[in-house]
C-alpha cells in the first residue's frame, strides 16, 4: 500500500519554495496528529479532522488510478488549505487522506471541504481517462461536542462522515454526528407520526362496520406494523417512512371527507345549525305564548296549570327507607314491563 | 269535590301563571316541567291528585244522549259524574268502572263499558289542568282483579292523554302515600269491592290481598233489601238509597235518627231507617273481619300482634260512621284485638298515594314506558 505524509499545508505554504520537503513517515504523523489532538483537548481549543475518500474506483479494478489521483488530491487539499488561511496535517493511502486542523472550527473545516470536492471535479490527472469523473466523498468530526473525546474517536467520527457521504451518492461532505442528530429527528417525527395516526385510526374505525372501513383500517395497521419491525433504521428508510405516513394523512383525509366519520362531522355541523336555530325559535315562541296567554285570558280559555317541578324528582336517597321504596319502585315498574309484553303478545 | 285549602293553592297557581306569562324568560322555564298525576279508578268515584296543587273527583258515571233531541237539548255529546247521573233518563248511562273492574268480558254492553270509562279517564286528566307543553306522567291505581283486557284498556286511554303511565294496585298506593309500608294491613273499602292487603315491606303477593264483595254496592242492595222488609210501602231506587246511606250511613249505635223522605202512592212520607242502615252498614263488617283474620293467621306469629295494631281503613266506605270501632270490636271477638286507624283523606288516600309513587319513580323507568 502507498502512503504519503505531508508537513502541516500553512507551513509548508508559508515556507520559502527552495526550502526541501520534511517528509515524515505516517506513523510519525499520525504520532504529531495524536500530539495536536491531546495539546487541544487540554487547552481546550477547536480541532477538526477531515476523511477524505473518492468515490467509485474500486480499489481491485481501478488501484493505478488511485495511485495515481491520491497525491494529485492531496495537492489540492494542500492548495484549499491554503486558500482558507488554516493550517493542518494530513496522510493519504490509496483508500482515503486523513487531516487534522487545530485551531480550525467545523464550519471552516466544512467551507474547505466543500471547496476540495467541487475542484476534484475538474481535476486532470496524467494516466486517468478523462471520461472517470473524478467526485469525492468527505466526514468532518471535531472536538466541540459535549462528552468524551479522543484522537480515535475524532477519526472514526469522520470517517464515518465519509461512509455516509458515499452511501448517500458521494460528491458531498457530511458531518456524522449532525447526520445522526438529524436521524434522531427524523426518528422522533416518524414515531411522531405514527402515534398521530394510531390515534386517528381508533377514533376513525372505533365503531366501523362497512367492509370498506374494515379495509382502511387493516391498511394502517399493517403499515404502522410494518414501520415498527425494523428498530434500526437508516435515514433513506426514515425518510421513505415519513413521506408514506405524510401520504396516509393525506388520503385519510380525503377518504374522511367522505367516509361516515366525515358525514357525521358534517351532521354535528347540521346539528349545531338546528340548535342555534331552536334556541331562537323557542325565544320566538315564547314571545307568541305570552301573547296568547294575554288572548287566552281576555277570552277565558283555560290554559292549564304548571306543575311545581321542572324535571323528573325521584326518590330521594335522604329519604327514610329509601332502598326499601326504590326495591318496590322497581317491582312497580317490572311489573308493568311485564304486563306491556303481556298485551303485546295478546295483540 | 274540592278542598278549600287546595282551591286556594290552584287560584294562587293560577296567578302565578299569569305573572309568569309577562316575560318569555318565566315562560321558558315552564316549558321544561313535569306534571305528576296520581289517579284513583273507582268503581263509584275516580280522583286525581296532580304535581300542580289540582286534586278533582267525580263519580264514576258515563252518560251519552241518547237521540238527537236529547243531545241538542243537552248541548254535549257526553256527561260525566253528578251531570251525568243527574239527567241519566235521557242518556245512555254507564257506571264503567263496574264492567271494567270484573272480568266479564261476555257481556254484550262491555265495548261500550269500555269507551266509557275511556271517556271518563280522559275528562279526569282534563280535570287536572294539564299545560300542553308539560311532560305528563301518570299513576293510576287498579285493583288486583282487573282483567288484562281491562287494564290494556285503561292503559291505551291513558296513553292518548299522558306521556307515560304506570298502573299499580289501589291498597299499595294508599299504604305507600301513607308510608306504612311494614307491617299494615290496608281495608280499602270501594263501591263495588272491599281489597283487603297485607303490607310486610316489599311488593305484596296475591297471597297478600284478598278481595271481598261486601262494599258500598252490597250495602246498597242489603239496604234495599231491608226497607222492602221493614217498610214495603216506600218507593224508593238503589240511587235514591245510595244517597241516603252517603248522608246518614253509621254502626254507631249513639246516632242521631236517620228520617228520610220517600214517596208512598205519590205523597212523600218521612221513614226512620237509622236500624236498618245500621244493619245493612253493619253486615260488612263480619266478613272484613274474616278477611283479616285470614291475612293475620298466615303472617309470621311473631309480628301477628304488631299486624292487628296496624289496620289502615280506606276508601269511600270508610266514611261510614264508627265503622272503624265496629271493625275493632269484631276483631277482639274473633282475634283478640287490634287497632283501625281510619285514613284521614278517604276520597284522595289512593290518589295521594299514587302522586307519590310517581314522584319517586326514577326518570329511566317513565321513559321506557313511553
Amino acid at each position: 500500500m502507498t502512503t504519503g505524509t505531508e508537513t502541516p499545508s500553512a507551513e509548508v505554504a508559508s515556507a520559502p519554495s527552495a526550502a526541501p520537503k520534511q517528509r515524515l513517515s505516517t506513523a510519525q504523523m499520525l504520532h504529531l496528529m495524536r500530539l495536536e489532538m491531546d495539546r487541544a483537548l487540554r487547552h481546550g481549543y477547536p480541532i477538526s479532522a477531515l476523511v477524505v475518500g473518492l468515490d467509485g474506483f474500486d480499489e481491485e479494478h481501478h488501484l493505478p488510478w488511485r495511485r495515481a489521483l491520491m497525491p494529485a488530491i492531496f495537492r489540492e487539499l494542500k492548495t484549499v488549505t491554503f486558500q482558507n488561511d488554516v493550517r493542518g496535517l494530513g496522510v493519504w493511502t490509496e483508500r482515503f487522506q486523513l487531516s487534522i486542523f487545530p485551531h480550525v472550527t467545523p464550519d471552516r473545516l466544512i467551507k474547505l471541504a466543500q471547496d476540495l470536492v467541487s475542484r476534484a471535479g475538474s481535476l486532470q490527472v496524467p494516466g486517468v481517462p478523462t471520461q472517470a469523473p473524478c467526485t469525492l466523498s468527505a466526514g468532518i468530526a471535531h472536538n466541540l461536542h459535549p462528552g468524551p473525546m479522543s484522537f480515535d474517536t475524532l477519526v472514526e467520527e469522520a470517517e464515518t462522515g465519509m461512509g455516509l457521504a458515499q452511501s448517500a451518492g458521494g460528491n458531498r461532505v457530511v458531518q456524522a454526528r449532525e447526520v445522526e442528530r438529524e436521524l434522531d429527528k427524523l426518528r422522533e417525527e416518524v414515531d411522531h407520526q405514527i402515534l398521530e395516526i394510531q390515534e386517528f385510526q381508533s377514533k376513525l374505525f372505533a365503531d366501523v362496520e362497512g367492509k370498506e372501513e374494515l379495509w382502511g383500517n387493516h391498511l394502517l395497521t399493517s403499515v404502522i406494523e410494518l414501520f415498527k419491525r425494523e428498530p434500526e433504521k437508516s435515514e433513506g428508510v426514515l425518510r421513505v417512512e415519513k413521506e408514506v405516513i405524510a401520504l396516509l394523512k393525506s388520503e385519510l383525509a380525503a377518504w374522511r371527507e367522505t367516509s361516515t366519520a366525515g358525514r357525521m362531522i358534517e351532521s354535528q355541523k347540521t346539528i349545531d345549525n338546528l340548535e342555534r336555530r331552536v334556541v331562537k325559535l323557542t325565544e320566538s315562541l315564547g314571545l307568541t305564548e305570552a301573547e296568547l296567554k294575554r288572548v287566552a285570558q281576555m277570552k277565558n280559555i283555560d290554559l292549564g296549570i304548571s306543575s311545581l317541578y321542572r324535571s323528573v324528582q325521584g326518590l330521594s336517597a335522604e329519604e327514610a327507607g329509601a332502598e326499601q321504596k326504590k326495591e318496590m319502585l322497581k317491582n312497580i315498574f317490572e311489573s308493568n314491563m311485564a304486563l306491556r309484553a303481556a298485551l303485546a303478545s295478546l295483540t | 269535590m274540592t278542598d278549600p285549602k287546595n282551591k286556594k293553592r290552584k287560584d294562587e297557581d293560577e296567578e302565578d301563571t299569569f305573572t309568569g306569562a309577562t316575560t318569555a324568560t318565566a315562560e321558558k322555564a315552564k316549558t321544561e316541567g313535569v306534571l305528576y298525576l296520581g289517579i284513583d279508578f273507582g268503581t263509584s268515584h275516580t280522583s286525581v291528585a296532580a304535581s300542580n296543587g289540582v286534586r278533582e273527583t267525580i263519580s264514576s258515571h258515563v252518560g251519552y244522549p241518547k237521540d238527537v233531541v236529547s243531545r241538542k237539548l243537552l248541548k254535549k255529546d257526553v256527561l260525566f259524574g253528578d251531570e251525568a247521573m243527574e239527567k241519566r233518563l235521557s242518556l245512555n248511562f254507564f257506571r264503567p268502572l263496574e264492567i271494567l273492574k270484573t272480568k266479564n268480558h261476555d257481556r254484550e254492553d262491555f265495548q261500550a263499558n269500555l269507551k266509557a270509562a275511556q271517556d271518563l279517564l280522559k275528562e279526569i286528566i282534563r280535570l287536572a289542568k294539564p299545560r300542553k307543553d308539560e311532560l305528563v306522567y301518570g299513576v293510576i291505581g287498579v285493583p288486583a282483579q282487573a282483567s288484562i283486557h281491562s287494564k290494556d284498556a285503561i292503559i291505551k286511554t291513558a296513553k292518548e292523554a299522558l306521556d307515560s303511565v304506570m298502573l299499580c294496585s289501589e291498597p299499595f298506593a294508599v299504604a305507600y302515600g301513607l308510608d306504612m309500608l311494614d307491617d299494615v294491613l290496608v281495608i280499602d273499602i270501594g263501591a263495588g269491592t272491599t281489597d283487603l292487603c297485607r303490607m310486610h315491606g316489599t311488593m305484596p303477593e296475591e297471597s297478600d290481598q284478598i278481595t271481598i264483595y261486601h262494599a258500598g254496592d252490597w250495602v246498597d242492595h242489603r239496604f234495599a233489601e231491608l226497607m222492602v222488609e221493614k217498610h214495603p210501602q216506600a218507593q224508593f231506587t238503589i240511587q235514591m238509597l245510595k244517597e241516603i246511606k252517603e248522608r246518614h250511613s253509621s254502626v254507631d249505635e249513639r246516632v242521631e235518627p236517620a228520617l228520610i223522605e220517600l214517596p208512598v202512592n205519590g205523597k212523600p212520607t218521612e221513614f226512620d231507617v237509622t236500624a236498618e242502615l245500621r244493619e245493612a252498614c253493619q253486615g260488612m263488617v263480619p266478613p272484613i273481619v274474616e278477611g283479616l283474620k285470614k291475612l293475620v293467621s298466615t303472617f309470621d306469629p311473631e309480628f301477628q300482634k304488631r299486624l292487628k295494631n296496624r289496620v289502615l281503613l280506606a276508601g269511600g266506605g270508610s266514611q261510614i260512621r264508627g265503622l272503624h270501632l265496629a271493625i275493632e270490636r269484631e276483631m277482639l271477638r274473633q282475634l283478640g284485638g287490634g287497632k283501625v286507624m281510619r285514613i284521614q283523606e278517604p276520597v284522595y288516600g289512593g290518589s295521594n298515594g299514587a302522586l307519590k309513587i310517581a314522584h319517586d319513580m326514577p326518570a329511566e323507568y317513565w321513559e321506557k314506558l313511553k
